[in-house]
C-alpha cells in the first residue's frame, strides 16, 4: 500500500530545479508548498515540505540551520554522496530515509515529511517532520463515567497509539500501520497483543482492511462498514470506542483495536453482544453493585425495545390482562383521543425521535429551549388538548429514558429500528406478534458472528468459565481475565 | 432464508383474524344481573352493566353516573349478549366480567344450566363471584349507586368482602368453585346473598349520591341450595357457622351473656374439621377448635382470676355447640348437605359411599349430630379487669 506506482519507478531527476518544477506541477502551484533552496559547497540544495502538516520549529533548528554551517564550515564536498552522507550526520530529526521514487517522494511530501533534493545526485532525503496539528487530549463525550479515567481519545493516531501504550507497557503489543483510501491515504493503525489475540482473527482482519477499495477514510465507521461479516444486519458487529481504558482492556481480552486518523473513535473487534450492555466503570466499583446495574442496563434495553409494543398490544388485543381498574383509568384517558393508538403511538415515537436529532443538530445555546419546547409544551399541551392520552406520554417516555442507561450508543441505535419493527407486529396480531418478531431476532442472534465468533456468546454457545462476567461481574480476584470469550469458529468464516 | 420466509408465513396464518380494537370503541361489561324473564317462557331477563369511563377519569371531578345498565329479555344468556347490541353503543367486552347476580326467584326456579355459557364462552374469566339477590330482581341491585362506592359492582364487591373480613356471613363464590360443587357429590351450594337496604327514595338515581343516609348494597344472609335450587336462606349467626365449620372465615365475633349483660368475643384464628362415623349409628361430628380474646365486657368480672376465665371459656363453647347444632339441624331438615359431610364420607369410605349415595339425602337428615368445641381465651385486650363507676 505504499504508492499508486509501485510497480513503475519513476526516477527523481538529477536536476534540483526540474524536479521542483514537477513537484509544482503534480500540486497544482499549491500555495502551501514551501520551498528552501540553498547550497552546500558548490550543490544546489532544495529543502521541500508543506507548511501547516510539519513542525516547522524543528525544520528550521535542525534542519536549516544544521545545513548552513555545514556550507560555512565545509566548502568543499568532493561527491554529492559524501553530502549526502555529512548531512544525515549533521541533521537531528528522529527519522531519515533515502528514496529513489518520485511517487514515494509525492506520498512522503504530502504525509508531512520534510524531502531534500540534492543537485546531481539520484535520491532524496526524507525527513520525518510531521506534526499534525490537533485538540488537545480532553474528557470523553460519549461515554462518560462517574469514576474512572477521563481522558478520551483525539483525532491523532499517534496521540492515541500512545494513550493506549502509556497504559499497556509490554513487549507484546503490537501496532501495524497502513494506509487506506486511494484518495485520503488515511493512516489506520491496527494494535493487538500478541499471544493473547487469536492470531487468524489478526490475519482475517488485515487482510480485510487491506481489502479495502474506497476513495476516502474520515470516519471509524467507513472502515467498519467494509469490513464487517454481515452486512445486512441491524446488530453493531463491532464497538467504536473514545475511551483509551475500554480499548486497553479489550486489548487485554484479546481483542483487536483499529485506530483510525482523524477520529476519535477506535474500533474494538470482534464483539459480543453482551459487551455493549458492559460499562468500563462496573470494573472501577464494587463488584455487587456494578454486576446490579448491569442486569439494569440489560433490563432498560430491553423495556427500551419492548415497552411501546406491549402496551399496544395489551390495550388493543388483550383487554383481558390489563387489571380492571387501570383499564377503566385506560379508557377513561382514551375516550376522547381522535387516532387509533397505533397512529398515536408512532406519532409520539417519531416526536421524540425529531426532539432527539434536533437536541443533536441544535447549537448548544439553544439547548434548554428545545427540551423546554419539546418537553413542556409539546407534551403537556398534547395531552390536555386530547390529542394524545397520557399513557402513550409516559410509554414513550420511559421508553426514551431507558435507552440511555446504555454505555454504547451503537446497540441504542439497534433497539430503535427494532422498536418500530415490534410495534408493527405487535398492532397486527398482538403478543403473538411480539412473540414471532422475538424468536426471529433470536435466530437472528444465535447466526451472526463478529469475526468468527459467535455473537452471543458465552449464552450460545454456553461456556460456563465465561459466565463470571458477561450478566454479572465476580470480584475482579476472581476473574481470569483472559481471552475467554473469544474462541476460534472456524466453521463460519 | 426462503424456509425461514415460508415457516414465518404459516405461522401468521394460525392465529386466524386479529382482533385489534380500539379502547374508546369497547364497552366494557363489568356485571350481569340474570332474573326471570316476564314474557318469555324460560327466558332470561338480562341486565348488563356497563362502565362509562369518562365518569371514572382520574383527573376532573366525575359529573354523572360511573355505569350505565342495559336490559333485554332473550332465551338464553348468550342470546340476550347478542341481542343487547340493539341498545348498547359499543362492542361488549366481557373479559373484566366481576361480578353476577341471580335473582332469588330464579334461583328458587333452579339455576339450571345457567351458567353454561360464562364457562363455555372463550371471553369471560371463571373467576368472577356469583350473589343471589335476596327478595329483589338483579336489576335492582345493580340499579344503586352510593356514596362510598359509586361503582355497584364493586359496591357489592367490597361489601361481602370486608363482611368476610369482619364476621363471616358472606363468603365471595366463585363461578368455578361454584360450577365444581354443583357437578360434585355429597356437597351442596351455598351462596351469599345481596339486597338493598331500603328502596330508593327519589327516582332520579343520583339523588342517592347526595343523600346522607343513601339507599346501599346490605350483605344478606346465605342461600342454600337443593341441587340448583335454592331452599331456604341462613341468616346472620348461622350463615356464620356455615364457615366456621368449613374453616372459611378471615375473623369473627361471638356474643355470650354474662351477669344479666353481655360480653364479646373476637376471633382471628379458628379451625373447623368435619367428620363422619358410621358406628354405632350414623354421626356427623364437628371439631371446632378457636382461639379468640375478650374485646368488650359490659358485666363486673374479674379478669385476672384463672377460674374465671375457664368459666367464660365453657360458656362460650356451650354457647358455640348450641349455635352449630341449630345451624345443622336447618341443613338437615332441608335434606341441604351444605358442609360436604357426604364429600367427606365418600373419602374416608368409599365402599360405604357407593353403596348408599342415592340414599344419602335421607341418611343425612336422620343422622346424629356431635359437635365439639375448644375455646380457649388467649387475651383480654390492654387491660385486665374493666373500669368500676364510682
Amino acid at each position: 500500500m505504499s504508492g499508486r506506482n509501485q510497480n513503475h519507478l519513476i526516477p527523481l531527476s538529477e536536476n534540483v530545479e526540474e524536479n521542483i518544477k514537477r513537484l509544482e506541477i503534480e500540486l497544482g502551484n499549491s500555495d502551501d508548498l514551501s520551498i528552501r533552496r540553498l547550497k552546500v559547497s558548490t550543490k544546489n540544495v532544495a529543502i521541500l515540505h508543506i507548511e501547516g502538516i510539519v513542525d516547522e520549529h524543528s525544520i528550521n533548528e535542525n534542519v536549516i540551520s544544521p545545513i548552513i554551517q555545514l556550507h560555512k564550515e565545509t566548502p568543499s564536498f568532493k561527491t554529492e554522496n559524501d553530502i549526502a552522507d555529512k548531512m544525515v550526520q549533521i541533521i537531528s530529526v528522529p527519522s531519515i530515509q533515502f528514496i529513489l521514487d518520485w511517487s514515494e517522494l509525492l506520498d512522503s511530501i504530502l504525509a508531512g515529511n520534510t524531502v531534500i533534493l540534492i543537485e546531481d545526485y539520484s535520491k532524496a532525503l526524507i525527513l520525518g517532520t510531521k506534526k499534525i496539528q490537533s485538540r488537545s487530549i480532553t474528557e470523553p463525550t460519549t461515554q462518560t463515567v462517574i469514576k474512572g479515567p477521563k481522558d478520551s481519545f483525539t483525532e491523532n493516531i499517534s496521540t492515541n497509539i500512545s494513550l493506549v501504550r502509556s497504559r499497556i507497557q509490554n513487549a507484546k503489543l503490537r501496532l501495524k500501520t497502513t494506509k487506506v483510501g486511494s484518495v485520503t491515504k488515511t493512516d489506520v493503525g491496527f494494535m493487538y497483543i500478541e499471544g493473547i489475540a487469536d492470531h487468524n482473527i489478526v490475519m482475517e482482519v488485515m487482510s480485510r482492511i487491506n481489502k479495502i477499495k474506497i476513495d476516502s477514510i474520515l470516519e471509524a465507521n467507513y472502515i467498519e462498514e467494509a469490513i464487517r461479516d454481515n452486512r445486512k444486519t441491524l446488530f453493531p458487529l463491532m464497538q467504536s470506542s473514545e475511551r483509551p481504558d475500554i480499548v486497553a482492556a479489550n486489548l487485554l481480552e484479546g481483542k483487536i483495536a483499529i485506530i483510525i486518523q482523524g477520529t476519535p473513535f477506535v474500533l474494538i473487534l470482534p464483539v459480543l453482544l453482551i459487551q455493549f450492555f458492559q460499562s468500563p466503570e462496573d470494573y472501577y466499583e464494587n463488584n455487587v453493585f456494578s454486576s446490579f446495574l448491569r442486569l439494569i442496563r440489560i433490563g432498560s434495553f430491553l423495556l427500551n425495545m419492548y415497552a411501546s409494543a406491549i402496551y399496544l398490544a395489551l390495550i388493543t388485543h388483550h383487554q383481558g390482562l390489563i387489571p380492571t381498574t387501570l383499564m377503566v383509568t385506560l379508557m377513561a384517558q382514551r375516550e376522547r383521543v381522535p387516532f387509533p393508538v397505533i397512529i398515536e403511538l408512532l406519532l409520539m415515537e417519531l416526536a421524540f425521535e425529531v426532539l432527539r436529532e434536533a437536541g443533536v443538530r441544535m447549537p448548544r445555546a439553544i439547548g434548554p429551549a428545545v427540551s423546554i419546547v419539546g418537553a413542556l409544551i409539546l407534551g403537556q399541551a398534547a395531552v390536555e388538548a386530547g390529542f394524545v392520552s397520557a399513557a402513550i406520554v409516559i410509554i414513550v417516555a420511559t421508553s426514551a429514558i431507558n435507552s440511555f442507561t446504555l454505555p454504547n450508543t451503537n446497540i441504542v441505535n439497534t433497539a430503535r429500528g427494532l422498536r418500530f419493527l415490534l410495534i408493527f407486529s405487535s398492532a397486527f396480531i398482538g403478543f403473538y406478534g411480539i412473540l414471532l418478531l422475538t424468536l426471529c431476532i433470536l435466530v437472528h442472534l444465535c447466526s451472526l458472528r463478529s469475526f468468527g465468533v459467535p455473537y452471543v456468546a458465552p449464552f450460545a454457545p454456553f461456556r460456563m468459565g465465561a459466565q463470571k462476567d458477561s450478566l454479572i461481574r465476580f470480584p475482579i480476584t476472581s476473574l481470569n481475565m483472559t481471552h475467554s470469550n473469544i474462541q476460534k469458529d472456524t466453521k463460519t468464516k | 432464508m426462503r424456509k425461514l420466509v415460508t415457516l414465518l408465513f404459516i405461522l401468521l396464518l394460525i392465529p386466524g383474524c386479529s382482533n385489534y380494537r380500539e379502547l374508546n370503541e369497547l364497552g366494557l361489561i363489568i356485571a350481569m344481573g340474570i332474573d326471570v324473564s316476564q314474557d318469555i317462557d324460560d327466558g332470561y331477563r338480562v341486565t348488563f352493566q356497563l362502565i362509562n369511563p369518562s365518569q371514572l377519569s382520574p383527573t376532573g371531578a366525575p359529573t354523572g353516573i360511573p355505569v350505565s345498565n342495559y336490559t333485554v329479555e332473550a332465551e338464553t344468556i348468550t342470546e340476550a349478549y347478542r341481542r343487547a347490541s340493539i341498545i348498547i353503543p359499543r362492542y361488549n367486552d366481557l373479559s373484566h366480567l366481576s361480578l353476577v347476580v341471580i335473582s332469588e326467584e330464579l334461583a328458587r326456579k333452579g339455576t339450571n344450566l345457567v351458567f353454561d355459557a360464562f364457562e363455555r364462552g372463550k371471553q369471560a374469566k371463571s373467576t368472577f363471584p356469583i350473589f343471589i339477590a335476596r327478595g329483589t330482581s338483579a336489576e335492582n341491585v345493580l340499579g344503586v349507586v352510593e356514596p362510598l362506592e359509586s361503582n355497584p359492582t364493586k359496591s357489592v364487591r367490597s361489601t361481602s368482602e370486608n363482611n368476610q373480613k369482619m364476621y363471616g356471613i358472606s363468603k365471595v363464590m366463585s363461578l368455578h368453585e361454584v360450577i365444581t360443587i354443583l357437578s360434585s357429590e355429597g356437597k351442596d351450594l351455598v351462596l351469599p346473598g345481596i339486597k338493598l337496604n331500603k328502596n330508593l327514595t327519589s327516582k332520579n338515581q343520583t339523588d342517592n349520591l347526595n343523600n346522607i343516609k343513601p339507599s346501599v348494597i346490605e350483605v344478606s344472609g346465605l342461600a342454600l341450595f337443593n341441587k340448583d335450587k335454592l331452599v331456604t336462606w341462613y341468616d346472620g349467626e348461622m350463615a356464620r357457622n356455615v364457615h366456621l365449620v368449613l374453616s372459611e372465615i378471615d375473623s369473627t365475633s361471638f356474643t355470650i351473656p354474662c351477669e344479666k349483660k353481655n360480653m364479646t368475643l373476637i376471633s382471628k384464628r379458628m379451625r373447623g374439621t368435619i367428620k363422619t362415623l358410621l358406628k354405632p349409628i350414623p354421626t356427623l361430628q364437628v371439631n371446632i377448635a378457636i382461639n379468640t380474646e375478650i374485646s368488650e365486657v359490659n358485666c363486673n368480672k374479674d379478669l385476672t382470676n384463672t377460674k374465671v376465665l375457664t368459666d367464660i371459656e365453657e360458656d362460650l363453647e356451650k354457647e358455640i355447640t348450641r349455635q352449630v347444632q341449630r345451624t345443622i339441624q336447618i341443613s338437615q331438615d332441608t335434606g341441604t348437605d351444605v358442609f360436604g359431610f357426604g364429600t367427606k364420607l365418600s373419602k374416608d369410605n368409599p365402599s360405604y359411599w357407593k353403596k348408599h349415595k342415592k340414599e344419602w339425602n335421607t341418611l343425612f337428615s336422620k343422622a346424629k349430630v356431635a359437635v365439639n368445641v375448644k375455646a380457649s381465651i388467649n387475651d383480654s385486650g390492654h387491660v385486665t379487669d374493666p373500669y368500676e363507676p364510682n
